[in-house]
């Protein structure tokens, strides 16, 4: 219902903003879409400069370690004037932007560079690992989601009741549980104990469904729970606010039903923080997932991201640092759009 | 003054561009509506907390004078059982090289709250300095901190923390500037919003029409008031760090080995899971009880001093 003035018809009249605003404006659409456009103009920009200054300053940072790239190459025994050398064949001692926009023009075309110490290509490392982290992130999203909206529906139907208080317990207590301790508490009850699941180790999901859930639900299960916390806190708090509202008395004075209620009348306007946070997450994830992938030996982009900077591969950290920088800043520009075009209030608001 | 006019316009503006209503950081005895009884229940809750941190804290401090075992020498059989002798800090058991669990827990503390704490004060004052001049001066110091927090807010706070370490070498300093960093935007985003909330009270108004100097004002006047929002998270910011620097010690790159920390007892202990579980289950259960700890002050304070934080 709100779908009809979005980005695409904002992106059109967004260069002429300035004379659709002096017009008197027969129908409020062109207008609002000017609106809308200059704010997605606005949210873009500030994206692409703050990838470019986070792409610096990890270029930067890292160029910081103790003995750069040359003297990693090299090995201990280099002597300076060889890792000058190396310096300089690598292009190492020209001015930092010059580097920079180098390494970006490559970037750009898909190039991360290579690792000087396996020679792998860092993009191909990224990609091969990538389908992995994604599956978790998925798997544990759907669970925290399901649990989380479960229980926040049990609990807003008597805010303050013993189940109420109850779920607060257990979300108070998942909130304070680090995922470097619930793992191998679970890991030990569930695996080892009970051997419901695999201690260690990965299936592709190439090798079928069953055998892939088996070694990637309770990995999933450990990035959920967290997530599951901060769900249900939020979105039984958004839940309890709309079932106070006076259109929910008035629906339960036509005699519609509780469970209506919740599903037709409270459910939407009460998730809309739910999925701006969800989306945060998943961006967060994206990189987040580094304790469980090390713990459960699973070859993801965390554990790729653990290894090499065990190995000191500066050239692959940089390439995973930044690969998820710029995945995390465009899942959230993409939360702050999708924000405004589910919610009307919101996107009423920016236009002012 | 006559330019009066348009600092008041200038504060209308600030009114619209902050959400923090001024009236909600006051001391005010909010959640009346609750009964007397749970609100004791719930006072009694917070005070077993506040004395397990103290505790954790006094021990973590004074574990040199504690009659306990270095964390370094082996005291007992390999994997021995918690709660099976009491003596010679063998009450919790021993790890894979028989050294004594409670001595380890303890010193693991110092390592963790000490880590913990200071990062967090660094924190705040860095955080709170730099919100402080940006939310009070606004202009291009404003803008120029607002991109700066943007583009460490770009990167997930783990990844930007395993990126700080993979530069930096692990040890006690180190850890300290990289745990900071991770917490600077969080303090300057809140003092920010805090300090722009507080600058348009006419008694700041007041000291400037006075003739009072920008930087005095901003610290006599603005930073006492806009400070407590700050200083009620600290409690949830120190267990964040806690979780922080547990995760770099897990996976191998918090401090170096000798020296013991939770989240380094547990990377341990997990090869012996299979074995005796407790090596892993007693560390784990110090990190829960005082991340707990430090969660439940947190949202104690908050819910009392900051409205704004159910």
């Amino acid at each position: 219902m709100t779908v009809d003035t979005e980005p695409t018809s904002a992106s059109d009249s967004g260069g002429d903003g300035g004379p659709t605003e002096e017009a008197p404006a027969p129908s409020r659409s062109p207008r609002r879409a000017s609106g809308a456009g200059r704010f997605l103009l606005f949210k873009l920009g500030r994206a692409v400069l703050v990838v470019m200054a986070a792409t610096m300053l990890t270029q930067w940072v890292l160029e910081l370690a103790p003995g750069g790239v040359s003297a990693t190459i090299l090995g201990e025994a280099a002597s300076p004037e060889n890792v000058a050398q190396l310096n300089q064949e690598l292009g190492l001692d020209r001015p930092f932007f010059a580097r920079y926009f180098e390494w970006a023009g490559n970037v750009l075309q898909g190039d991360l560079g290579n690792s000087p110490i396996d020679n792998r290509s860092v993009w191909d490392a990224i990609t091969k690992a990538l389908p992995v982290t994604l599956e978790l992130v998925f798997l544990a999203t759907v669970i925290a989601l399901t649990l989380a909206l479960v229980t926040a529906f049990v609990s807003a139907r008597r805010p303050g009741g013993w189940v109420d208080r109850a779920f607060g317990g257990v979300t108070s207590a998942a909130l304070s549980i680090p995922t470097f301790v619930l793992g191998p508490v679970l890991l030990y009850f569930l695996a080892v104990q009970s051997s419901i699941f695999p201690v260690t180790g990965w299936e592709p999901l190439s090798d079928g469904l069953a055998a892939n859930l088996e070694t990637a639900l309770l990995p999933a299960f450990c990035v959920a729970i967290p997530e599951f916390a901060v769900f249900q806190r939020l979105f039984r708090g958004d839940l309890v606010a709309t079932l106070d509202e006076d259109y929910i008395d008035a629906a339960r004075a036509r005699g519609i039903g509780e469970g209506r209620i919740m599903l037709r009348h409270a459910f939407r306007p009460a998730s809309i923080s739910l999925m701006t946070v969800t989306g945060i997450s998943i961006g967060r994830l994206l990189g987040g997932t580094v304790i469980v992938e090390t713990l459960f030996v699973l070859p993801g982009l965390g554990s790729l991201l653990q290894q090499s900077i065990v190995k000191r591969d500066l050239i692959m950290v940089q390439g995973i640092v930044v690969f998820v920088a710029v995945a995390y800043v465009t899942i959230n520009l993409l939360v702050d759009i999708l924000y405004g075009v589910v919610d009307p209030r919101i996107r009423a608001r920016a236009e002012r | 003054m006559s330019s009066d006019p348009m600092v008041y316009e200038d504060h209308n503006t600030l009114r619209e561009a902050t959400d923090i209503e001024p009236d909600a950081l006051l001391l005010e005895e909010e959640a009346a509506s609750e009964g007397v009884p749970r609100r004791r229940k719930r006072q009694i809750l917070m005070w077993i907390c506040v004395a397990w941190i103290v505790l954790l804290f006094l021990a973590a401090l004074l574990a040199d004078f504690l009659p306990i075992p270095g964390y370094g020498e082996p005291v007992g059989p390999a994997r021995m059982q918690p709660f099976q002798e009491w003596g010679d800090g063998l009450a919790l058991g021993t790890d894979a090289f028989g050294r004594s669990n409670l001595s380890r827990v303890i010193y693991g503390a110092r390592a963790s709250m000490m880590i913990g704490i200071l990062a967090t004060v660094i924190g705040l004052v860095v955080g709170g300095f730099v919100g402080l001049i940006s939310g009070y001066r606004r202009g291009w110091a404003d803008r120029g901190s607002s991109f700066v927090v943007d583009t460490l807010l770009a990167f997930p706070p783990l990844v930007l923390l395993l990126t700080l370490t993979a530069v930096l070498t692990p040890k006690l300093s180190t850890l300290l500037i990289g745990l900071s960093i991770l917490v600077i935007p969080t303090f300057v985003r809140l003092e920010r919003a805090a300090a722009m909330a507080w600058s348009e009270r006419p008694f700041v108004l007041a000291a400037r029409s006075y003739g009072s100097k920008d930087l005095r004002v901003a610290f006599r006047h603005v930073l006492p008031n806009s400070i407590l929002t700050l200083i009620t998270y600290v409690p949830t910011v120190i267990s964040a760090m806690i979780v922080a620097e547990g995760s770099l010690s897990f996976l191998g790159l918090g401090l170096p080995s000798p020296t013991p920390s939770w989240g380094g007892m547990i990377a341990e202990g997990k090869t012996s899971l299979r074995v005796e579980p407790s090596v892993v289950f007693v560390p784990a259960a110090f990190v829960f009880l005082t991340v707990l700890a430090f969660n439940i002050v947190g949202e104690r304070v908050r819910a009392r001093y900051d409205s704004k934080d159910g």
